[in-house]
């Protein structure tokens, strides 16, 4: 595996804003995500997609283990 | 279609080999025999009695879910642990559970990272690493991508708020003013913190953050 990173010029004590947005919130799109790359899947493998993106659903919930007070 | 034709079909996009991290759960965690038909397929972020009960009232004999339900430390099936049940309650119902996890992560078109990038708006949307498997198909972790004009910090900050949905959220207390390159990685990231850096970006969004990286990022 290769893996290749471009480099931006930089001091190295520069500064960054780190933001902690939250687990299960900043996956809160892979349902939706995963539904879309199945969906092209089939189109890949030219089966009947209309008939088979019928049988697919995302689901009405989405898990979230942590509450804010 | 069978399940086992449609789980290999998943694979032509999210391929299992590209996963995030080496010893990741993902692929067929709990299976049904191999000549079963898919009946209908539900998608959800992970397994849980309220999904599968969404999936028995679906008619799903698949939950395709992004955290694997099953993990190495797992010794026994029983109902006096959550996961046990889970497993008990997929097998009692028929369910299979296929799980895609940072093999998902990895999709640079449809995975987590370039799902939030494209929520926040951001142009030019490139993946945080990049790498090839051995047929060359390429995959990569996180996002990083730029708006053509800045934005504030307060005004990024409640940006970040509306668009995950989230009721809090913490950041360093120093830091720029103005953001215009940000970087993310969904879920637990800080392994790429350094590669956000590296590629410049203002600001780095990810989750499960300690305070000695909050530090860090101070410069």
């Amino acid at each position: 595996m290769c893996v290749i990173m471009i480099s931006v010029e930089r001091a190295d004590n520069y500064e960054i804003l780190l933001v902690d947005a939250g687990h299960a919130e900043t996956e809160k799109f892979v349902t939706v995500g995963m539904l879309r790359a199945a969906q092209r899947a089939i189109q890949v493998l030219n089966r009947n997609s209309e008939l088979v993106a019928s049988h697919l659903f995302a689901a009405r919930t989405h898990p979230n283990s942590v509450r804010y007070y | 279609m069978l399940i086992t034709e449609f789980t290999r079909a998943l694979e032509i996009i999210v391929p299992l080999s590209a996963i995030g991290f080496e010893g990741d759960r993902v692929g067929m965690q709990v299976g049904l025999s191999e000549n079963r038909e898919l009946t209908n397929a539900l998608f959800a972020y992970e397994a849980t009695s309220e999904v599968l009960a969404e999936a028995r009232e679906r008619g799903a004999n698949l939950i395709v879910a992004f955290h694997p339900l099953i993990f190495p430390n797992m010794v026994s099936v029983t109902e006096s642990t959550r996961t046990g049940s889970l497993v008990r309650e997929l097998v009692k119902s028929d369910i299979a559970l296929y799980v895609q996890h940072t093999a998902f992560d990895a999709q640079t078109e449809f995975g987590t990272s370039r799902l939030m990038a494209e929520a926040l708006g951001l142009d030019d949307i490139r993946p945080l690493t990049s790498s090839a498997l051995p047929g060359g198909a390429e995959f990569g972790m996180g996002a990083m991508g730029g708006w053509s004009k800045a934005k504030t910090r307060e005004d990024f900050l409640r940006t970040i708020k509306n668009v995950f949905g989230t009721a809090s959220i913490r950041t360093n207390a120093e830091g720029p003013d103005s953001i215009k390159h940000v970087a993310m990685l969904g879920g637990a990231g800080m392994d790429y913190y350094s590669a956000a850096r590296s590629l410049g970006a203002d600001a780095f969004i990810t989750a499960d953050v300690r305070y000695h990286d909050f530090c860090r990022a101070r410069g």
